[in-house]
């Protein structure tokens, strides 16, 4: 595949959510276009529609009208297996409540993904290895998740998210259930890989530890793009 | 639009090590459910058990009218244990599935999984069950006949007792692998973000 210069293009995304008789218009004709090895992060309040945005970009749900393109391939279009392999292979997912197979210990968490992959035996307990030493729990292999401190899980789920080398980690609330300490150690964790790996990084988040190492900021309000800011203009207008 | 995959290399035996973990991981949960399957494969064994050793004996017991209903309900019983306890083991799981699904899990792998879950425990409930049935059906006859009558019995019809045996894993892995396919299949035809967002 070739190199593109936009890895994520949104274009006019609606999605409207119905509970009962009452109708959520989550997302209202969003488009916006992600550039390769941006660091971007997604904010906005609570019930602004971060997390439908966030599940519509991972092909995680399905939106009512609009194209989301992942390296220029319409995941509309895209049958089931391609959308599973588009999921193991792309795209590397971070979540709020750190999502990690209880039964498994955290090296077995992190080559789930490379079963699906394919990958052979060997080469797996060797690649987990080395991911879990990356995020710093070289020591903690074997033990599951209960075993874990929140910013343990949360660096193991980084981990596993990176299993099969995705061009894009799509990270929803990644802090929110961790102190303010071990949140930070997260951000600075996410900004590592950016810098180094090159991998595409996009957060959904209202912790604003994350404005100062976001490239650019989409701000959401009520289902609509808010304005979007690069970083310099940000940091002006939050001392305001 | 075709991005051209090869087909996903997902042998069985990485099924079996992942479904196996995922029963020694879960030890007492798996307990729980196993035993679901034991009582009700045992209750219909025993019963059938010891319908067949009045019969062969022979037996003026005056219990006979009753068998035909017992065994139907031990039958019923047998099923909706099953079937319970597969359909609470998948239900509790469905967001796990969800994960399954955010790292690439293809539907099929995913209800593969369970299947196989499914059926190792049917195995297990299936034979622990027949066996413990087929004790207690003779144990509850003693009383009516001498143990040299009975030794005798079961000497003579050793076969009945192994197809008794064999038919009750059957069942066990029949009734586990349908009760496990239905939710199990409905659950990995969510969505990720439907799955993930599944309150039991």
């Amino acid at each position: 595949m070739s190199l593109t210069e936009h890895v994520v293009e949104i274009s006019d995304v609606y999605k409207t959510y119905h509970l009962g008789k009452v109708k959520v218009h989550a997302l209202q004709g969003i488009s916006f276009k992600i550039k390769r090895e941006e660091y971007i992060s997604i904010m906005g309040p609570s019930g602004s529609g971060k997390s439908t945005l966030f599940n519509a970009i991972g092909g995680l749900d399905i939106v009512d009208s609009g194209q989301i393109f992942i390296d220029q391939v319409d995941i509309a279009e895209l049958d089931a297996y391609e959308l599973a392999w588009l999921r193991n292979r792309k795209i590397g997912y971070i979540f709020q409540t750190f999502n990690l197979l209880l039964a498994f210990t955290a090296q077995e968490n992190i080559e789930t993904p490379m079963i699906f992959a394919g990958m052979p035996r060997e080469e797996r307990r060797k690649r987990s290895k080395e991911l879990l030493t990356a995020v710093g729990l070289g020591d903690r292999m074997r033990n599951k998740p209960g075993q874990l401190s929140g910013g343990q899980q949360q660096r193991v789920a980084i981990a596993r998210a990176l299993a099969n080398d995705p061009a894009i980690v799509l990270a929803d609330e990644p802090t929110a259930n961790l102190d303010l300490a071990t949140g930070l150690e997260i951000i600075e964790l996410l900004r590592k890989l950016n810098n180094e790996r090159g991998t595409t990084i996009i957060t959904a988040t209202h912790d604003l530890k994350m404005i100062s190492i976001s490239d650019r900021i989409i701000w959401i309000r009520d289902g609509y793009v808010d304005r979007i800011e690069d970083r310099a203009d940000v940091q002006v207008s939050s001392i305001e | 639009m075709s991005l051209d995959l090869p087909e996903p290399d997902f042998t069985i035996g990485e099924m079996l090590f992942l479904s196996f973990s995922n029963i020694r991981r879960r030890f007492f949960r798996s307990v729980i459910t196993a035993l679901g399957i034991i009582l009700g494969i045992a209750f219909m064994v025993a019963l059938l058990t010891s319908s067949f050793v009045l019969r062969e004996m022979q037996a003026e017991t005056g219990v006979e009218a009753y068998q035909f209903w017992l065994v139907g309900i031990s039958l019923v019983v047998c099923f909706g244990g099953i079937t319970n306890s597969m359909l609470m083991a998948v239900n509790e799981r469905v967001k796990e599935i969800g994960v399954y699904k955010c790292i690439g899990g293809l539907d099929s792998h995913i209800v593969r999984l369970f299947i196989i879950e499914a059926l190792l425990l049917g195995i297990l409930g299936g034979s622990l069950g027949g066996l413990i049935g087929i004790l207690f059906g003779i144990v509850i006859n003693l009383n009516r006949f001498s143990i040299e009558e009975i030794s005798l019995l079961i000497q003579d019809n050793i076969l009945f007792f192994v197809i008794l045996l064999v038919a009750s894993v059957l069942v066990s892995m029949i009734l586990s692998a349908l009760a496990t396919y239905v939710p199990a299949r409905r659950a990995a035809g969510l969505s990720p973000a439907e799955a993930l967002r599944y309150e039991n």
